[in-house]
């Protein structure tokens, strides 16, 4: 009877813990969908981002940089001289890809220095401090603008999502943003690490500056428009240029500008940007992309809701009855006809009716960064075609 | 009562040296394996010398394989405890709701406190408090005329932790996506990198902890002899099941709160240990500890190597290897239940 009574009670305590623990995974998986979603970006597929704008005021301001190197010479041999990189880290393909960016090609220690040697750039800020030559960074944003300022060269090491620009592909991956391989990012032997603020990676940013590495955690440049400038100016402070920065700052502003001015007065158009399905997140009025909303000349549904990315129902969603989608769940266009096929099921929808519901713009839109300028054209696009013409 | 099952014969004094000694020579094996795996081939010979190596040997690998060894020890010698205090085979450390007051304190930190580094320090403090806090709390409501009832016990800690995850659920769905990704990061658990000082801490409750429980393991054995037969044998019922129950809460709530959830440990080891050593306690406790510590330790190598240079969560190698052998011994138990 006993014996009974313990391995009934066994077995329910059995199916209890595994039902709590199913409930705790579940938990985790719900939560861990919408930042994978924006973490994920996608591979290969190229949305409409294809459009390189000469970023020319920046390289000009970057070949008339100050030129004091005393010590150019010997960092130059130090960062030249190969590293041994140790265990699994990937090596280096024998040539970064050349099938595009033209964008950074052209950049200005290539085109102002070929084969020269770059101490005339200087390899000390103005407070003598010696600039970093061998940079690991940890998130997208990073990457892209370091690339953005010219400096690429100087990049060691980079997280797993870093696929933009492509020749980003080409270098040493070191973890993820969120999860960097301390041992690896450390056997880089940096003399600077940049990441952003972040609870997933605090524990190993701890870790790194504890073992003696020069850590930079820099404004999460993924929040507004703002954040994402703030970034841009912090990151080029570090590697010793400022005035790329504030070029590059100026170029997202006089377009955003310029593509306000466009739209101005015309019919603002409810929109929704979708950022995830499963949980329904979207782009809230204070996050970048509502703000490109508002600058490209639509109305936000998600206005009322508030915040940064707000989760949602789908029926506030199919009763705001928005006139534009953008939707970036799918991360990727291979996948997005998954997501036009999803709306499709919401026939009185205005955008589905009228088949404005833009799925293939992740690529470029979940990646802010100093391509804000860009995300800003193709979102005024997708609100305002008749605005644009296929030379813009 | 069948009891105690003495599968592998009488302990002697030579059988129990001879466990000790296996299962700590298995923790050295296992811990100098994971010193030498890892993203990086640490090249021994320049350890000498002050360089990348041997910051990458002395900040970043040893404290994490340290800290491994730490929580491992700690949840299987719990686990090792609480199984015949409770006499239930399934039960792990999780079940005296240390896990889910931890749980629920940091979430509830993570989400209501400001965010910024001060809290991140906090947050292991909080998730220790509510450990402690909710393990004492199962502790009262398992309390039927003043003595641990262990049913009783079982099903409390079942309902809380189901009831801190339904919270954590609730609070983690009501804040913004930026709190809820740091609950998803505490949740999600794992080895981490935690300096020296830190270490030397949990390794105090840890020692103290697993030596309290050590000593308590003789009267485990009379425990599962039942109530009354231990009882007639002079152990004091409620006084050796609230020491059990107090040195596990302080020892399971030192390391999870700093490592999250990580599951499986704590249910499995012990079973391995009975598997291969019989089932008297007085081997079984201490054998965990050190098998314990040489499980989590390899899991965790394994966690940092398998996919290198990235990382798999050493809580899916735990879970992945302790699966499958929790419905093992769940269709074996259905038949015999001996050796608690």
């Amino acid at each position: 009877m006993t014996e009974l009574k313990t391995f009934a009670i066994s077995r329910s305590w059995a199916f209890r813990a595994g039902l709590g623990k199913f409930l705790l995974g579940l938990a985790v998986t719900i939560l861990a969908a919408g930042p994978a979603a924006a973490d994920s970006g996608s591979d290969g597929s190229r949305g409409a981002a294809a459009t390189p704008s000469a970023r020319s005021e920046s390289d000009a301001l970057a070949a008339s940089a100050p030129a004091t190197a005393p010590n150019g010479g010997q960092i130059v041999a130090d960062a030249a001289k190969p590293k041994p990189v140790a265990g699994y880290v990937r090596d280096l393909p024998a040539q970064w890809s050349r099938h595009s960016g033209q964008r950074w090609a052209s950049s200005a220690i290539q085109r102002a220095a070929p084969g020269s040697p770059e101490s005339s750039f200087g390899a000390k800020r103005a407070d003598g401090s010696e600039v970093p030559r061998r940079i690991v960074s940890l998130t997208p944003g990073v990457t892209e603008t370091l690339f953005a300022i010219g400096v690429q060269k100087y990049i060691v090491g980079v997280s797993e999502y870093c696929d933009y620009p492509p020749e980003a592909a080409g270098i040493p991956r070191v973890g993820t943003f969120l999860a960097p391989v301390v041992e690896a990012v450390a056997a880089m032997e940096p003399d600077l690490i940049i990441t952003s603020p972040s609870p997933g990676n605090k524990n190993s940013v701890d870790a790194l500056e504890r073992a003696g590495m020069n850590v930079a955690v820099v404004t999460e440049g993924s929040a507004s428009i703002a954040d994402v400038e703030q970034a841009i100016r912090e990151i080029a402070k570090l590697v010793g240029r400022p005035l790329e920065g504030e070029a590059i700052v100026g170029s997202i502003q006089s377009k955003i500008e310029s593509v306000r001015k466009r739209v101005a007065g015309k019919p603002r158009p409810k929109t929704a940007v979708v950022v995830g399905h499963d949980p329904l997140v979207l782009a809230g009025p204070k996050s970048y992309l509502g703000e490109l909303v508002d600058s490209g000349g639509g109305r936000n549904i998600a206005e009322e809701l508030g915040g940064k990315w707000p989760r949602t129902s789908w029926e506030y969603v199919v009763s705001a009855a928005p006139e534009v989608v953008i939707d970036l769940s799918m991360g990727s266009e291979a996948d997005s006809g998954e997501a036009a096929a999803m709306w499709s099921r919401y026939p009185d929808v205005p955008a589905v009716a009228k088949n404005r519901v833009y799925t293939g713009g992740a690529f470029l839109l979940l990646h802010p960064g100093p391509r804000t300028d860009e995300q800003a054209v193709l979102i005024s696009r997708y609100l305002h075609p008749a605005a644009w013409t296929d030379s813009d | 009562m069948d009891g105690l099952g003495l599968t592998g014969g009488r302990l002697t004094g030579r059988r129990w040296a001879g466990g000790i000694a296996a299962c700590s020579l298995l923790l050295v094996a296992a811990m100098a394996v994971a010193i030498s795996v890892g993203s990086i081939s640490i090249d021994f010979s320049a350890l000498g010398e002050a360089g990348t190596m041997r910051t990458i040997f002395t900040q970043l690998r040893l404290p994490r394989v340290i800290l491994a060894a730490l929580v491992g020890a700690a949840l299987a010698v719990a686990g090792a405890a609480l199984q015949p205090t409770l006499r239930n085979p399934l039960a792990s450390p999780d079940i005296i709701g240390v896990s889910g007051g931890a749980a629920l304190a940091a979430v509830s930190a993570l989400a209501f406190l400001p965010l910024g580094a001060f809290t991140q320090t906090l947050v292991p403090l909080c998730a220790f408090g509510g450990a402690i806090g909710a393990s004492a709390l199962v502790y009262r409501l398992s309390l039927i005329n003043g003595r641990l009832e262990p049913y009783t016990q079982i099903l409390v800690g079942v309902i809380f932790n189901t009831f801190a995850a339904s919270v954590i659920l609730m609070i983690s769905a009501l804040v913004d996506l930026r709190r809820s990704n740091s609950i998803v990061f505490w949740l999600m658990g794992g080895i981490a990198i935690h300096p020296y000082d830190v270490l030397l801490v949990v390794a105090l409750f840890v020692l103290v902890g697993g030596a309290l429980l050590i000593r308590e393991s003789r009267s485990l054995d009379l425990l599962a002899l039942g109530d009354e037969t231990a009882e007639h044998l002079g152990v004091d019922l409620s006084r050796s099941r609230r020491r059990v129950f107090a040195a596990s809460s302080l020892l399971v709530g030192a390391v999870v709160s700093l490592t999250g959830i990580i599951t499986f440990v704590g249910l499995i080891v012990p079973h391995l240990v009975r598997r291969i050593f019989g089932s008297d306690n007085r081997l079984v406790v201490p054998a965990s500890f050190f098998a314990g510590a040489a499980f989590l330790v390899l899991c965790d190598a394994a966690a940092r190597w398998v996919i290198a240079p990235r990382e798999l969560p050493v809580g899916a190698i735990t879970a992945m290897t302790g699966g499958p052998f929790f419905i093992y011994l769940l269709r074996r138990r259905s038949g015999r239940r001996d050796d608690l």
